[in-house]
């Protein structure tokens, strides 16, 4: 319940004052009561007696109720003050209470002082408590604001209406220098210079006036002295106005902060952006960034140029949808099967040279691209994709494929054996079918890696060894771009065949430049060229047989013709007598004569014998009387060179078919070439029986025949050499001529010799079983 | 009477020795060097006999014969003809009507018993 109330009562009639402690005590109040009388006992007992409420008399001597009250309101006014008067009119009573009295009770109305005072009281203890709530409240919400003051990142002050600092947090102090207990008080002149407090104070004003918040962004490379180190700061300050109980603006929050860092960061990522753009843009790739949905976030000229748009048409827009919705052959491309989405939302960095990309006139082109993921904080961000435009490659390589498949198959159909070799083990490296044919290798695994020596036998035909010959050709085609030439090569087989080769020098780009061989069998070439060579002699020599012919018809018959007349005119008596001796030389010359149009008759039918239309006249003859008529007839032309020319006959020769003046032919071609590669010497012609066939053999003792020269003695037109310094004689048919005639005989021809050892050629005649004359 | 002999060959010293040889078995032999003097001297002298080189300048020997052959006056004279060629002369002397002939070189004698053969 209550306590016990404390009561000062001044009043300086006695009566009165019992009246009044009666009626309070009537009232039923608990309380304690002083009175005082004059002005020095009121002042006096508040010292000791602390009242909680004052009961005043308004008209006391020397001291009354309204200087009462004005002490009291000056110096306690929370204490209730009530006028207790019974004189004062409404009018004064009214007066006291604007003055600060709390109630009136007249004397003649006492019972009202009990509820006055109650009232009074309790509004006292109301107001009290109001007080000390207030006072609470606001030194709270100070300590509050203090907290978040210092709590904040920024700077923060507080100013009043007129721009006086009313306090501020740490920070700020800090910056200024001082301690925050310090700014009540001060204003901007008292730290900045003055063309800047004057603007801070400007927009202190402006903020105050509008009680709009204001966001501002300073740059204080004006502040000088005030920074520490002189560097250009930018501020971001925000200042707020700040409104009292009426709602008018009262003062202002200020806060701000050092924003340097940030801005130059940012305008370093201005600076940095710029650059990669100008980068970007400049690149010939194509650049494009995509968000997470495959969205364009940037896109790049080259890029926007190849898929035909602007760069900013396609910012905003999904990727997928304008440049990649389709295959090639127009199909749908599926989102979930692009690579480009897959690097977006999967973050896998992904490649492709395979796909094409479209352009905004729906034609497409072949691309290379990659994608690759953005991360950021670890995060994934989207993808960039650099990409080009492949088309030319594409052509090239087209063009490239094509003619590397044109060039393979060429190579590999091509009937010449083609190879490859390189440097610098000089070696193949690669070859077609026809080589391995042609060397008759089992696969081109065993023909590479040979050299061309190890193709070739040990000697080339001209004595150089191969590997020495084979390097110099390489050389020379290395130097000159190509080197055809014959070569000696090998098959696999061990068996030598004539080839042409062409080394041609192939330049690359890169590396060093290889040969490519191009190697042909012309074993059937040689021989065609042999033998078109032959026919060519052949067909020379008809025709030199032709003329031949007619020379000899005309220039060698007919003076031949004469000489035989002649002599037989004298021979014959016709130009006088002529005795024995002179009729047997003339004899001898005769037959020479006769022997000699035989011998014409028989060369120039040689056109016959290899024709085998020669007419031979097969009849019985003495082969010992033909071989000595020739004997006699080669005596004449043994004789003069010195050559000792015999014969030797078998015993009883039989008489056989023959046709004489083919084998006087024979026996004159023989001996008439033994005598004439003897220089000195003998010359033997031996005619036996041996079985069923008569031999004869003319042996020499002269200059021999080369063993590998022997097959061909008996072949048209084959004049062996002779060696130096000999005259060349002949035809060239002599011993054909004679092979054909014994051959018409059925017999055999052959020859036997030996290198300075001389020579003997031999032929045989069969003998008739039946025919010969008994 | 003489019997005469007409003799056409290009080789002047065979046609010499061939007359000196006729004139000295008796006979009146003269020469002619081409065909065109050979047929002159045969329409002029009308011979008993003609020995023709094949191969005469102007007019060939076989081609004087076929000429003489188709002459009236002159188609019944024996021509031998003599040939420096290696052709086989058979088919030629047939053609051209001859009564034989000779290659070069040959024996005389067998030209003069050819020709005592057809005029004795």
């Amino acid at each position: 319940m209550d306590n016990e109330v404390r009561i000062l009562i001044a009043e300086d009639s006695e009566a009165d004052a019992r009246l009044i402690v009666r009626e309070l005590h009537n009232g039923g109040l608990a309380y304690a009561a002083k009175g005082v009388k004059t002005r020095k006992d009121f002042l006096k007992s508040f010292e000791e007696f602390v009242p909680d409420i004052i009961l005043c008399d308004y008209t006391m001597h020397a001291f009354g109720a309204p200087e009462a009250l004005q002490i009291v309101k000056e110096r306690f006014p929370e204490i209730p003050f009530i006028v207790v008067s019974g004189t004062i009119g409404e009018e004064i009573a009214v007066e006291m209470m604007k003055c600060g009295a709390v109630d009136y009770v007249m004397k003649d109305k006492l019972f009202r002082l009990v509820p006055a005072v109650r009232r009074a009281l309790k509004e006292a203890r109301m107001r009290a408590d109001r007080n000390r709530i207030e006072t609470e409240l606001s030194r709270m919400k100070e300590a509050q604001i203090r907290a978040l003051m210092e709590a904040l990142p920024s700077k923060v002050f507080l100013k009043d209406r007129n721009s006086v600092f009313l306090s501020c947090n740490e920070k700020y102090a800090k910056d200024l220098k001082i301690r925050p207990e310090d700014i009540p008080g001060k204003t901007d002149y008292d730290f900045f210079p003055t063309l800047l407090a004057e603007k801070y104070r400007a927009d202190d004003k402006r903020i105050m006036e509008s009680g709009e918040t204001e966001n501002i962004e300073e740059e204080y490379s004006a502040i000088g002295d005030f920074l520490k180190d002189h560097q250009e700061k930018i501020i971001n300050t925000i200042k707020i106005p700040v409104r009292d109980e009426a709602g008018k603006v009262a003062g202002l929050i200020g806060l701000f902060w050092d924003i340097t860092d940030r801005k130059l960061a940012e305008k370093n990522l201005a600076r940095l952006y710029q650059q990669n753009t100008l980068i970007l843009s400049s690149a010939a790739e194509g650049i494009m960034g995509l968000d997470l949905r495959g969205n364009h976030t940037f896109v790049n000229l080259s890029a926007a140029r190849m898929l035909g748009y602007e760069a900013e048409e396609l910012l905003g827009r999904h990727s997928h949808s304008v440049w990649h919705h389709s295959q090639p052959d127009g199909r749908p491309l599926p989102e979930n099967e692009c690579k480009i989405y897959a690097s977006c939302r999967k973050g896998v960095v992904q490649r492709s040279s395979s796909e094409i990309f479209w352009r905004k006139n729906g034609t497409c082109f072949p691309v290379e691209y990659s994608s690759t993921p953005i991360f950021e904080q670890g995060r994934l961000a989207g993808a960039v994709v650099v990409f080009s435009d492949i088309t030319e490659r594409r052509e090239m390589e087209k063009a490239l494929t094509a003619s590397e498949r044109k060039f393979r198959s060429l190579f590999e159909s091509s009937r010449d054996a083609i190879m490859i070799l390189e440097p610098p083990s000089w070696k193949f490296t690669s070859c077609n079918l026809a080589t391995v044919q042609l060397f008759g290798f089992k696969g081109k695994a065993e023909f590479i890696s040979k050299g061309p020596w190890e193709l070739s036998p040990e000697f080339q035909p001209d004595g150089l060894r191969s590997e020495e010959g084979s390097k110099k050709m390489i050389r020379k085609a290395m130097e000159e771009g190509t080197n055809f030439f014959e070569w000696t090569h090998q098959r696999a087989d061990g068996k030598d065949f004539f080839a042409t080769v062409l080394l041609t020098r192939v330049e690359i780009e890169e590396g060093q430049p290889f040969l490519q061989a191009t190697v042909r069998d012309i074993t059937e070439q040689k021989k065609a060229e042999e033998e078109m060579r032959r026919f060519e002699v052949l067909k020379t020599s008809a025709e030199i047989k032709s003329k031949f012919t007619s020379m000899v018809s005309h220039e060698l018959r007919s003076p031949l013709a004469i000489i035989q007349g002649s002599m037989a005119l004298i021979n014959d008596g016709l130009a006088g007598v002529i005795n024995d001796e002179q009729k047997e030389i003339l004899g001898i010359g005769l037959k020479g004569v006769e022997r000699l149009g035989r011998l014409i008759n028989n060369v120039l039918d040689f056109q016959k014998i290899a024709a085998g239309k020669r007419e031979y006249d097969f009849r019985e003859n003495d082969i010992r009387g033909t071989v000595q008529e020739a004997f006699k007839s080669l005596k004449f032309l043994s004789e003069p060179k010195g050559v000792d020319l015999q014969v030797k006959f078998g015993e009883s020769l039989p008489s056989i078919k023959f046709d004489k003046d083919g084998i006087i032919q024979v026996l004159t071609n023989l001996v008439g070439n033994a005598v004439k590669f003897t220089p000195r010497g003998s010359v033997t012609i031996s005619v036996q029986q041996e079985n069923s066939e008569i031999h004869v053999e003319i042996r020499d003792s002269g200059l021999g025949i080369k063993t590998e020269d022997i097959p061909r003695l008996f072949q048209p037109f084959e004049q062996l050499d002779q060696g130096k310094g000999r005259v060349k004689g002949g035809t060239g048919l002599g011993l054909a001529i004679t092979r054909e005639i014994v051959l018409a005989h059925g017999g055999r021809i052959w020859a036997e010799s030996e290198i300075g050892k001389g020579s003997s050629f031999h032929f045989t005649l069969p003998i008739q079983e039946h025919g010969s004359p008994a | 009477m003489t019997r005469k002999i007409l003799v056409a060959d290009d080789e002047p010293d065979l046609l010499e020795v061939t007359l000196l040889r006729l004139r000295k078995l008796g006979y009146d032999a003269f020469g002619a060097a081409d065909g065109q003097e050979a047929l002159d001297l045969a329409r002029q002298k009308i011979p008993d006999l003609i020995i023709l080189d094949v191969l005469l300048p102007l007019i060939g020997g076989d081609e004087v014969s076929k000429i003489l052959k188709k002459d009236e006056k002159l188609k019944r004279i024996p021509v031998i003809l003599i040939s420096a060629t290696l052709e086989t002369l058979e088919a030629r002397i047939k053609e051209c009507g001859a009564v034989g002939g000779f290659s070069k070189p040959f024996d005389p004698g067998d030209l003069v018993a050819m020709i005592v053969k057809h005029i004795g």
